[in-house]
């Protein structure tokens, strides 16, 4: 009876024992794999904020190119869009004065950077970085296609 | 020692490795589908933006085309040298053509030059496009609003063990310009040379045949220079409004025609 209870106990011990080895290994996987596989929480999150940042950037891009702007030439008001006030920017580089402040409103949303391309050498460089970076842009047709990009890197509160 | 508990032991401790291993490997296996899967819609909002881009770039390259187009039947004096013989006078070392009832601006002519202005520019625009692709496009001409139908394929596809699949979205867009919200009246080129005419013919023998046919010819959204040359009258007529086009280089100005009575 004594030595069938002393067996007890050690069967017992080393079954806790053995639990306690299992349930650490379980921990040490649980952990080892989170940080493995990465699929925490905060990277989906995190890429859930760079998809919105990205169709943020494309949509007003897309919206900035098609708003209607007025524009004074030899004292004569003139409608165009977006687009065409950035191809006259290209023809007369006096009007980067009118086209500066059109685009500075997008700051007041994100932190971003706009950027525009004409030199038909370097344009292709540019496309291959923007679509490797999914930054959003357009091409406004001209004698020699202007690229347009705006990278959001941020929403402003 | 307890041999059968020492196996035991060492069996449960290989049994725990290599389930623990098989389990790495699964998670492993299922990690890089679900990457898969993701990839697609990636690729899927990628093939979207690019046929945002192009469908943008189209509609902006059609406006672009009236415009061309017009100041292309402008330069011309409004006369398709094909098919009409015109005379012409010369002029600080340029050839004016000098309209007539043989040789005059017609409605129907007109707009056949315009839409094959159109579509050479299209097809140009389409060509100086930065990511490379065919585009079909045709195009139409009536109650003043060039119509163009454009057609383009984007195919993204992934071929590894974890992801296989082919993206293809169909790009059909339908683009219109409507000339009169563009300021573009084609009808204009036919009433500038009956007003012209007109106003030659009662100021021909005016002291001041200038200024009497300058106030005889009111064209909404034109402005008219004349000057008398020696027996025929140089007709200068300009857009009010500005537009985009190719003329030895690009310009946003207005449109100019010139023409002699």
């Amino acid at each position: 009876m004594i030595k069938d209870k002393k067996a007890q106990i050690a069967g017992f011990l080393s079954d806790t024992v053995l639990l306690i080895f299992m349930i650490f290994l379980l921990v040490v996987f649980f952990i080892a794999s989170s940080v493995y596989f990465g699929f925490s929480k905060n990277e989906i999150e995190k890429s859930a904020l760079q998809y919105n940042l990205e169709s943020s950037g494309h949509i007003s891009l897309n919206a900035f190119l098609q708003k209607p702007v007025e524009v004074e030439i030899n004292g004569q008001k003139q409608k165009m869009t977006g687009a065409d006030l950035i191809r006259l920017s290209k023809i007369d580089a006096k009007y980067d004065s009118v086209l500066k402040p059109e685009i500075k409103s997008f700051d007041s949303y994100y932190d971003c950077a706009f950027r525009t391309e004409a030199d038909a050498e370097t344009i292709n460089a540019s496309i291959r970085e923007f679509n490797e970076k999914r930054t959003a842009h357009f091409y406004i047709p001209s004698e020699n296609p202007v690229l347009v990009a705006l990278q959001i890197s941020g929403m402003k509160k | 020692m307890n041999r059968q508990g020492s196996f035991f032991a060492g069996f449960s401790a290989i049994l725990l490795m290599v389930l623990v291993g098989f389990s790495f490997y699964c998670f492993s296996e299922a990690n890089k589908k679900i990457g898969g899967g993701i990839s697609a819609m990636d690729n899927l909002t990628c093939v979207h933006d690019s046929s945002d881009r192009l469908s943008f770039y189209l509609r902006e390259s059609a406006k672009l085309s009236a415009q061309q187009a017009f100041h292309d039947i402008a330069n011309a004096s409004a006369i398709d040298k094909n098919t009409q013989t015109c005379f012409t006078k010369q002029h600080n070392g340029e050839n004016v053509i000098q309209f007539s009832s043989s040789c005059m601006p017609g409605t129907e002519i007109i707009e056949k030059m315009f839409l094959s202005e159109y579509e050479k520019n299209m097809e140009d625009f389409i060509g100086k496009y930065p990511e490379k692709m065919p585009v079909e496009i045709s195009s139409s001409f009536e109650n003043n609003i060039v119509s163009s139908s454009a057609k383009a394929d984007f195919v993204a596809a992934q071929n590894t063990s974890y992801a296989e699949y082919n993206l293809s979205y169909g790009l059909s867009e339908k683009i219109n310009v409507t000339l009169t919200s563009e300021q573009i009246a084609l009808e204009d080129f036919s009433e500038i040379y009956l007003k012209s005419a007109g106003a030659a013919n009662e100021c021909k023998n005016s002291n001041d045949v200038k200024s009497c046919i300058e106030g005889k010819i009111a064209i909404d959204g034109w402005s008219v220079a004349a000057t008398p040359e020696n027996g025929w009258v140089l007709f200068e007529f300009a857009t009010k409004k500005y537009f985009f086009f190719e003329d030895e280089g690009e310009k946003f100005r207005n449109i100019a025609m010139k023409f002699g009575i």
